[in-house]
């Protein structure tokens, strides 16, 4: 699951489990500072292989992030 | 440093970001705020300072980036490489982290970088720049490539025997051992610590830095004369905190400057033979441990040296020595010559009431 995969990212970042839920933008909601979101990028980039930009203007919430990572990823059996 | 969780000290967000040599100095900085019972948040960010020592970087994070640029490309390097690496990271994250704003510095100073951060803490109080400054330093150099950057000092023992291999003024002394972790003194303006009831554990009398020829141990002699000078102590110390290295031509120089300036019977001890040579968190243990020496009346020996060579005409401290402790002189002498003599006291006996 792509969701949880980006809960791990953001525990291992240091991101309390109970902030995290699909509707939480990374920056307004869980205060994610600059490196950090570069750093999910990484992480996502190391784990799954995708290329997702989060450093845009555009505050993307949890839910936003995991759809930007499936367009990526090759359909699943 | 085993037993040592960076979360049990530092927030896990602020651990992600930094590397072993900043947890260190997060946590010997609380440590000593909690000693001091001063809670920052009650005086002006303005009127503390940091003033931190280190010689080493951060190796650990360094090694995680090196991997990560030449294996998976430039793009994919951690964020906090540029930060958290830099020397300065200490003084950076442990400032962030308590909201001080004053007169801050770091200094990268060999073997003295800690020494430096103290002298400068010290003065920076003297000037008036600051009541408070949290003073010491940190280093973390044991990783792969930090023991081989260091390797190459060719300071470092080469002995395979852990017990024969940091041998401070012994005969068949043949470097130094690297330790970790960091060492945090809260100094304090003397009356800035009697404003608020302070629990004054010694007052430094005196920390005079001189740089000279690294082959020429004259410098040590002209630092300790200073110190002692200023610190009013011309009788002399009750015991020498000595720099250590390990090197033969170091200690040797060491002993003959020390003997030439306080005579050969003053009891000598190089406490760090036990936990390896911390460089920027060497004088801040260092001079914790002549605190512990004049609170308990007892100097810590250099442990492993079984007696000191012909060549170095010192009372070098091999067992614990029972002895009354008033004043305590302490040395830090780099490769390169830089050197800091420190002279720090017994508080006065009115000064701690309770």
């Amino acid at each position: 699951m792509i969701s949880d995969t980006l809960t791990e990212i953001l525990v291992g970042l240091g991101f309390p489990e109970s902030d995290i839920n699909a509707d939480a933008r990374l920056r307004g909601d869980l205060e994610l500072d600059s490196t950090e979101t570069v750093e999910v990028s990484l992480e996502l980039k190391r784990r799954l292989g995708v290329d997702v930009k989060l450093e845009s203007d555009q505050d993307l919430t949890f839910r936003e992030v995991c759809e930007k990572v499936a367009e990526q990823l090759p359909a699943r059996a | 440093m085993r037993g040592f969780r960076p979360t049990d000290h530092v927030p896990r967000r602020l651990v992600v970001k930094s590397d072993r040599f900043a947890h260190y100095a997060l946590a010997a900085s609380q440590q000593a705020l909690d000693d001091a019972d001063l809670d920052l948040a009650t005086i002006d960010p303005f009127s503390v300072g940091i003033s931190c020592g280190n010689n080493s970087g951060g190796w650990d994070i360094c090694g995680r980036g090196f991997e990560e640029y030449y294996r998976d490309g430039p793009t994919m390097v951690n964020p906090w490489q540029a930060t958290a690496w830099f020397p300065t990271a200490p003084q950076g994250f442990v400032s962030i982290h308590h909201g001080i704003r004053g007169f801050s510095k770091s200094f990268a100073a060999d073997r003295a970088s800690g020494a430096c951060g103290i002298a400068w803490g010290a003065r920076s109080i003297r000037w008036g720049h600051a009541d408070v400054v949290l003073s010491g330093g940190s280093e973390a150099p044991i990783t792969r490539l930090g023991v081989a950057a260091l390797v190459s000092t060719g300071e470092l023992s080469r002995a395979d025997d852990p017990a024969e291999s940091y041998l401070p003024f012994d005969p068949s002394r043949n470097g130094l051992v690297l330790g970790e972790g960091s060492a945090v003194l809260l100094l304090e303006s003397l009356e800035h610590a009697l404003g608020r009831g302070a629990r004054i554990h010694g007052e430094i009398l005196a920390v005079e830095q001189r740089t000279g020829d690294p082959e020429d141990a004259g410098v040590l002699e002209r630092a300790m004369a200073a110190a002692l000078r200023r610190a009013g102590a011309a009788d002399g110390v009750d015991c020498v905190i000595a720099e250590g290295s390990g090197t033969f031509h170091g200690d040797r120089g060491e002993a003959l400057a020390i003997a030439r300036v306080l005579g050969r019977s003053v009891p000598v001890t190089a406490p760090k033979a036990a936990y390896g040579h911390l460089y920027g968190a060497s004088t801040g243990t260092d001079v914790a441990c002549a605190l512990l020496a004049l609170r308990t009346g007892v100097v810590p020996p250099t442990a492993g040296t079984r007696r000191a060579d012909e060549q170095c005409p010192i009372a070098l401290v091999t067992q614990p020595l029972e002895t009354p402790v008033e004043t305590v002189l302490v040395n830090s002498h780099s490769r390169e010559g830089t050197t800091v003599a420190l002279v720090v006291a017994r508080p006065h006996e009115d000064r701690n009431a309770a």
